[in-house]
């Protein structure tokens, strides 16, 4: 479904991604791991069109997506989370998905007016969204009064409010407490039974290990393995990575 | 008593007749500062809108003003059209030049550091500015041109007060148009993206959102207001000038700091203010000393309030 083909981006002499190849099949929970400044959050960056790669090919569904603007990836069904979570903090949730679902409209929707009759299958859109992440009880406050593990729903919200075919997580459960975690894990499953297809990026292993059938695993900047979570774990060069040996460590 | 004390306005006179008709002086003041300061806001609104959504100082709209004023000048001095026919043909010339500053001056140039496109807005500007001059000074060879007022010498008395009706009619256009822009923001789609791109452009992008259409759709609008405002500026004043526009940059500026920058109240509040702060001195000192108690003003407001008067802290809006 996604390819990614010898995707490399380089900022001056430093290469942060080089050459890495992807194939994240339809219906997959694809996880992407790797240490810190591994390059997992700059290749997100690619595949979403907030930066431009150096070199390589990004398809989706066969189509050419690299070089297209944020708003034209979110257009061909590829929707993103952000590991620091933006968002619009005076608006509401509910307003926050109104929003997102603004390119199922063409201009003239525009001029529509915000919960219009004519809107009404929107409209259940929204509430059966909002449902599904948490939202439901909190739809009407503002997004900056909302605890910061429902904020993370608000962005799985948003994102959903786009009808995504692949959805991409940059770091989902970073400062969620075990339970918020087993929880969003929880909610990963059901999106996938609902036929998304999910790419996640995560610091917690635990979690990826637990979650995802597919694992590949960034280490400065180059994919140094893929594979179910029993291949991965068992990579002599994902253990060294992981833990270092005392050369790589003397190099860090 | 001398013959001329009574007509003097001024306060320094004994009497409870002269203290009586200089307060009826300063309400009347007062009333036309606040309904012609209307023209200001709306002016201060084009400019918001542009700066809420942006953060580019549209310096070029000051163009849709004069495009707007003589477009009016045209349709109610030589075609005799009908007031709201003119507003129509006035708001309609102002948000085509609105077009044109989002093609020239904003969309080549919206990756480039926030400056570029500002100064690009300074450059149309000047250049359409020089440009209407002269052909303005092959047409007709006063600085300014009779704009037919259709409202002319007419008012309402309540008591002694009278409300001009031309004055009446820029306020209910304003007002008319505000609540528009009102329902605009908060009752349609555009408007939530438009709120949605003020906050991020980012996640505008992210949520497919199509954020260069409604920005394109914030300059027509933007510079929809500022050729009403150009209409109702000449037709108050009885005429139309090629410097009008470059005057509106300059109030409709004042305004939208005075009242708070990148609200839309505080370029209601700024207009407002503006009209009685500029007819007041004009009354107790002199139309000589206009512009320069108004700047004195807005220097003692700045001091006190920073944030404009009716503008949030800036620890409020982080």
């Amino acid at each position: 479904m996604l390819e990614v083909v010898g995707l490399s981006k380089a900022f001056g002499g430093l290469v942060a991604v080089g050459g890495v190849d992807l194939s994240v099949p339809q219906g997959a929970l694809f996880g992407i791991i790797g240490p810190n400044g591994s390059g997992k959050t700059t290749l997100f960056n690619m595949l979403t069109g907030f930066l431009e790669p150096s070199s390589g090919e990004i398809r989706f569904e066969g189509l050419n997506v690299r070089g297209l603007s944020p708003e034209h990836i979110v257009r061909a069904g590829i929707a993103r989370t952000f590991q620091v979570v933006r968002f619009h903090k005076e608006s509401t949730v509910r307003e926050t998905v109104w929003a997102a679902q603004s390119l199922h409209l063409g201009l003239g929707g525009l001029f529509r007016g915000i919960g219009s009759p004519s809107q009404k299958d929107l409209a259940g859109e929204v509430d059966r969204i909002l449902e599904k992440t948490w939202l439901k009880p909190h739809a009407d406050r503002l997004a900056r009064e909302l605890p910061f593990g429902l904020v993370r729903q608000l962005e799985i919200a948003r994102a959903l409010a786009t009808r995504p075919k692949i959805l991409l997580m940059d770091e989902p459960a970073s400062g969620m407490n075990p339970s918020e975690t087993h929880q969003l894990t929880e909610d990963l499953r059901r999106l996938r039974e609902d036929g998304l297809t999910v790419v996640l990026i995560e610091h917690d292993i635990e979690m990826v290990m637990g979650l995802c059938d597919r694992i590949a695993v960034l280490n400065f900047g180059r994919k140094i393995a893929e594979g179910t979570a029993d291949q991965v774990k068992n990579d002599p060069d994902v253990i060294a990575a992981y833990l270092g040996t005392k050369k790589k460590r003397a190099h860090a | 008593m001398p013959p001329d004390a009574l007509l003097s306005p001024t306060p320094h006179m004994r009497g409870v007749d002269q203290m009586y008709f200089f307060a009826l002086d300063l309400t009347q003041t007062t009333i036309d500062g606040l309904l012609f300061g209307s023209t200001y806001a709306l002016v201060a609104i084009g400019f918001t809108l542009i700066w809420g959504l942006l953060r580019i100082l549209n310096l070029a709209h000051g163009v849709t003003v004069m495009v707007g004023m003589f477009a009016g000048m045209l349709s109610a001095s030589i075609l005799g059209l009908p007031f709201y026919v003119g507003i129509l043909i006035a708001m309609s010339s102002g948000a085509f030049i609105g077009f044109l500053i989002d093609r020239i001056c904003y969309r080549p140039l919206r990756n480039a550091h926030e400056l570029v496109p500002m100064i690009a807005t300074l450059g149309f500007w000047i250049l359409i500015e020089e440009v209407f001059i002269k052909i303005y000074s092959h047409f007709w060879f006063r600085d300014y041109v009779p704009f037919a007022n259709p409202f002319d010498g007419i008012g309402i008395d309540i008591g002694e007060i009278r409300l001009r009706t031309d004055y009446l009619v820029t306020l209910a256009v304003a007002a008319l148009l505000v609540v528009a822009l009102y329902f605009l923001i908060y009752r349609t789609r555009l408007g939530l993206a438009m709120r949605m791109i003020a906050e991020d452009h980012d996640i505008g992008n992210l949520m497919g959102v199509p954020v260069g259409k409604v920005l394109t759709i914030a300059f027509l609008l933007s510079a929809a207001y500022g050729g009403a405002a150009g209409y109702l500026l000449g037709m108050t004043a009885n005429l139309a000038g090629p410097y009008a526009g470059s005057q509106a940059v300059v109030k409709g500026l004042f305004s939208m700091i005075l009242g708070g920058a990148g609200s839309i109240p505080g370029a209601i509040v700024g207009g407002l203010t503006l009209g009685v702060l500029e007819l007041q001195s004009s009354f107790l000192f002199s139309f000589a000393y206009r512009d320069a108690i108004v700047m004195l003003a807005l220097f003692i407001v700045l001091i006190v309030r920073p944030q404009g008067l009716a503008g949030k802290r800036m620890a409020d809006r982080i």
